[in-house]
């Protein structure tokens, strides 16, 4: 006979009373190990629900300043290539203005001026093909050609005999025709700063000096923040050195009198020292990118640690709650078990003496 | 007779047939449109314009495109494109394509002039690619009825996707472990309302065997006493 009552606890549901609680304690357990070994939250779209999408968007922004940090690195290294290239450039006309303005002609003076130009010449060629990476900084956006070709390339370069046409057009000569010593200070002078400065100008300049672009690369250094990153070989600086060092190699050791060599030699050394100044002004400009790169840099490290800490409190769980949980569901499972265990023998026939 | 679906007359509202049945009805369609949306927005956000002065001819898929596209996908009919985009071969390499057109741009149709927008060829150009990744980020229109707004980045609506997904999921979550807790009440109400207690039952039949035992003793004493005075006559 059957009584039923509040109290009534059928044997069936006293016996089964533990097995879904420890379930339950045995699944969080699992849950609570994989939280414990990776730090995160086992089921990250569970637990945040409708702010998965914030973390998401947070998680992109990390990404993209982590990129941006990276490709900046690439952008200083081009940018310190240039530098040092530039130094190169402004020290070796530093020498050659300090050799002009020794210089005084004498019978072999032109040989010294020629090699003067020479050197300086192919030294402005070097280092304005330098490269960082397989990129020619001084390029342009076409970084992918040397900006300059070799000037005492053979067979002649197309420079070299643009030259040799403007002179010959000038004096009906070439510079190595001993007539050449003829040519007046004046004349020299004034082929010097017409004809012979034109080819280094405008399309002349790109047709036979230049491969660079004038369209200078530019990169994102920040989110929002693009700045250009290059200068290129189509500078009046690169223009202005190159006219002087080609006056001096092309002139210097040629026919001409010392009068006409003395004109070069004063053209050259202005063209030099202007040349200096425009170099001076680009390692301005590339400079402060150079600090731009490095206040953006200093920022966005800053914005990363904020942002990385904002994405740890969405999705990292607490160590020690974890561990504190995993022990309290042991304990929990041991106790069920436990429990279990004695309902089975809390059994009416168990007290009963043996008939 | 249909117990789940829009014409049922009385549709069942728990379950697992239920949520089969939401899922079925429901939260798929709409994931599928929500996929559908992201995948027009992003043919759209990588499309290609004519860069002539004066532009005439219509922008065209540039790095994602869907077999045999010849135009933009409109945003209020995507049925199906995410499971039909793909990178435009033309860019691909692994399909014959040239890589260096992401940079360059016409990748909807290679050698068109009006498509490209790097000229020279030059191998720093950074205006397209910086274009692009602005595009991700800028606003576009989508089609409202995938329930995530008209109008925002495409990078914004994946993210409004996801969360729209785990809030149901979060959702899901909670109720059926609300329904898991009910379940094992009502077992055990049930268990209690229709099992017996071993126990009680144990009890009833020692009452009954001592009853029956007390019993066969009174017969044992009765017939005892009948014998002693049967005996005696």
């Amino acid at each position: 006979m059957t009584t039923m009552s509040a109290n009534f606890v059928s044997s069936q549901a006293l016996a089964t009373s533990l097995v879904l609680p420890a379930m339950q304690a045995q699944s969080s357990l699992t849950t609570a190990m994989t939280e414990e070994s990776t730090g995160q939250y086992a089921d990250l779209g569970l637990q945040l629900g409708e702010q998965s999408g914030y973390e998401l968007s947070l998680k992109e922004q990390v990404g993209e300043l982590q990129t941006l940090t990276s490709n900046n690195s690439i952008v200083s290294t081009s940018l310190s290539t240039a530098q040092s290239a530039l130094s190169a450039i402004s020290s070796s006309a530093q020498t050659t203005l300090n050799d002009l303005a020794t210089w005084t002609p004498s019978a072999n003076s032109g040989a010294s001026l020629q090699n003067m130009g020479q050197s300086a010449l192919q030294s402005l060629i070097a280092s304005a093909n330098a490269t960082s990476g397989d990129q020619y900084v001084f390029g342009g956006i076409n970084s992918a050609v040397a900006p300059m070709a070799d000037y005492y390339s053979t067979p002649a370069s197309a420079a070299k005999t643009a030259i040799d046409q403007a002179f010959q057009t000038a004096f009906g000569i070439l510079p190595t025709d001993p007539a050449a010593a003829n040519i007046s200070a004046s004349a020299m002078q004034s082929f010097l700063s017409g004809p012979f400065a034109a080819l280094f100008e405008g399309a002349s300049w790109s047709a036979d000096w230049s491969s660079a672009s004038s369209a200078n690369t530019s990169a994102e250094i920040a989110p929002g923040q693009t700045v250009t990153t290059s200068t290129n070989a189509n500078q009046p600086g690169f223009q202005e050195l190159a006219q002087a060092y080609a006056m001096l190699s092309e002139f210097g050791g040629s026919e001409l009198s010392g009068a006409a060599q003395q004109a070069v030699a004063t053209a050259a050394s202005s063209l030099v020292s202007q040349g200096m100044d425009s170099m001076t002004n680009i390692q301005a400009e590339l400079g402060s990118t150079q600090s731009a790169v490095t206040n953006a840099n200093s920022s966005m490290s800053s914005q990363l640690t904020i942002l990385q800490q904002q994405v740890g409190n969405l999705d990292d769980v607490n160590a020690n709650t974890t561990a504190a949980q995993i022990n309290s569901l042991t304990n929990q499972i041991q106790m069920a078990y436990e429990l279990t265990s004695r309902l089975q023998e809390l059994n009416l026939a168990q007290y009963l003496p043996v008939p | 007779m249909p117990i789940t679906g829009a014409n049922s007359p009385m549709p069942i509202q728990s379950g697992a047939l239920a949520g089969y049945a939401a899922l079925r009805d429901t939260l798929a369609p709409e994931y599928q449109a929500q996929l559908d949306q992201i995948a027009g927005g992003l043919i759209n956000a990588f499309a290609e314009s004519d860069q002539s002065a004066t532009p005439t001819l219509p922008s065209l898929p540039g790095l994602f495109t869907t077999p045999g596209a010849t135009s933009l996908p409109s945003m209020t009919a995507t049925t199906g494109l995410a499971a039909t985009i793909e990178v435009n071969p033309n860019v691909d390499a692994s399909q014959g394509g040239n890589p260096n057109l992401l940079r360059d741009g016409g990748i909807s149709d290679p050698g068109n002039p009006a498509y490209t927008y790097n000229s020279t060829g030059s191998a720093s150009y950074t205006g397209r690619i910086q274009e692009l990744a602005g595009e991700i980020s800028a606003s576009q229109s989508f089609d409202p009825s995938a329930g995530l707004g008209s109008s925002s980045s495409l990078a914004d609506y994946a993210n409004a996707s996801v969360s729209w997904l785990q809030g149901e999921n979060q959702q899901a979550s909670d109720s059926s472990s609300y329904q898991n807790a009910l379940a094992t009440q009502a077992t055990s109400a049930l268990s209690n309302a229709t099992g017996v207690n071993l126990d009680a039952e144990m009890t009833n039949m020692l009452n009954l065997e001592n009853s029956y035992a007390s019993s066969a003793k009174l017969l044992t004493t009765v017939t005892s006493m009948f014998s002693a005075l049967l005996d005696a006559a």
